[in-house]
């Protein structure tokens, strides 16, 4: 036998909150009675209208703002008063640790690793007074080389030059440093490299220092290297290799560095050992 | 329960319905339910008048011939008013009234605790927060506010037959919503 009343969810609704006139109440209990379906929609409009009924304020509520239900999950947390009183001064501490501990991390990855020795904050009050000793100038980087052949190192030092050029020196070592890692004989990548860090802090310096002796061991006569690499030196204190480096780049007569490694020279002798 | 034709005095075949005990027994719950809602018996007297009526009714299940399409219901229904006359007039009781979705003390009757209902109160919440304003607006007034329809309508400014179409499709459409929650279920 088919349900009469399939799909008359209203009629059973109505039928639960004895809304039916009394004329139609027998008919449709005789009928609920010997049906499967009309028992199980009972059910379920019993559960729904006694729920809208008894608990309407809080289902037909407007919906809350955000602050609101901020404040109703706070309320809810399964915390003692104690805990929640507590909680406030703990999200305080919390932040400060969090504060404290971004600028550690800061520092420290602008530190060398393993921070300054005895040994190097020594040679940072020294490089503060061989600061007006040194004299780190900026080099022009004219167009790439014309004996640069790899179209891709060639592109690659076009595109840094500028950055270069603009006194981004450490975009510019960064960059470079790419550079050699993929390019090792090439003199002008490394050059670059080596004087853009030198005007970067005092970690850097010895690694100035590493790129610009490797120019001099394949091309002794490259006066900026050697002029620069006495920077270097001058910058770190150790002032014999300087010398040696000026004096060297004195004998080559370079019209441009010549005259002022013999300055320098001057100075460093006034300078004690 | 089975289904077979008769032939009338005017010798036309019709459907003949016979009921056994099985389908008796299987009826258990809705003559609660019924017993509930019609007579209003709640705890010890309930159990008592749904024991008395089932006895009664696997009794005398063989003498019932649902003929003309008879809903088998009334079977049991005559059966039930029987034996709630008979509880009644045991008792010394003479009134009684439908019992009433209205009284919170019925709420055992649905859920097995309070917080199981509080449970289904938010999750009703959520689900007809899904649905469209009119809807909203029609079951907040016929189902908590309990707006006869009519009164409804006015408050809505719409026709009352375009209120009861309303209805029916706002239940429809929270049936859906619903569907896949075990507490909606068979």
């Amino acid at each position: 036998m088919s349900c009469t009343y399939q799909n008359r969810l209203d009629y059973i609704a109505d039928y639960v909150r004895g809304a039916l006139p009394e004329n139609e109440l027998e008919t449709f209990e005789a009928h609920y009675l010997g049906c499967d379906e009309c028992l199980a929609n009972i059910r379920v409009m019993e559960k729904t209208v006694f729920t809208m009924r008894h608990y309407g304020a809080t289902i037909f509520a407007p919906p809350i703002t955000w602050s609101e239900r901020l404040k109703i999950w706070w309320e809810e947390l399964p915390l003692s008063q104690q805990w929640k009183s507590a909680m406030p001064a703990f999200a305080t501490y919390l932040v400060i640790i969090g504060v404290l501990s971004t600028g550690y991390w800061w520092l420290k990855s602008s530190l060398p690793a393993g921070g300054f020795s005895h040994k190097e904050s020594g040679e940072i009050a020294t490089n503060a007074a061989n600061k007006s000793l040194a004299d780190v100038q900026h080099y022009g980087w004219t167009p790439p080389a014309s004996n640069t052949t790899d179209p891709e190192l060639v592109t690659r030092l076009a595109e840094i030059q500028p950055i270069y050029q603009a006194r981004n020196y450490r975009v510019a070592a960064d960059r470079l440093t790419a550079v050699v890692q993929k390019f090792p004989q090439s003199i002008e990548a490394r050059l670059f490299l080596g004087i853009s860090q030198l005007f970067l802090n005092h970690h850097h310096t010895n690694q100035a220092i590493q790129n610009l002796e490797i120019i001099i061991q394949s091309h002794s006569d490259h006066a900026a290297a050697r002029w620069y690499l006495a920077q270097g030196y001058i910058t770190k204190n150790r002032l014999d290799e300087a010398r040696q480096q000026l004096t060297a780049l004195k004998k080559q007569s370079d019209p441009s560095f010549g005259p002022q490694a013999e300055n320098l020279l001057a100075k460093l002798s006034n300078f004690k050992k | 329960m089975l289904t077979q034709n008769f032939i009338d005095t005017a010798g036309q075949p019709r459907p003949l319905i016979m009921i056994d005990r099985d389908w008796i027994a299987s009826r258990r719950e809705a003559v609660k339910r019924y017993l509930w809602k019609k007579w209003n018996l709640n705890g010890d007297d309930l159990e008592d008048v749904l024991q008395e009526t089932m006895v009664a009714a696997l009794q005398s299940f063989s003498n019932y011939e649902g003929r003309n399409n008879a809903e088998p219901g009334t079977y049991l229904i005559g059966i039930a008013k029987n034996v709630v006359q008979s509880y009644f007039r045991r008792r010394d009781r003479h009134e009684h009234r439908r019992a009433s979705i209205d009284s919170a003390e019925n709420i055992g009757f649905f859920f097995p605790d309070e917080t199981e209902a509080e449970e289904l109160a938010g999750f009703l919440r959520e689900k007809i927060s899904k649905l469209p304003a009119n809807y909203v607006q029609v079951l907040r007034l016929i189902y908590y506010l309990d707006y006869k329809e009519r009164d409804a309508a006015a408050e809505m400014g719409i026709p009352v037959d375009k209120l009861y179409s309303l209805k029916s499709d706002a239940l429809k459409r929270l049936r859906k919503l619903c569907k896949d929650d075990p507490r909606f279920g068979p």
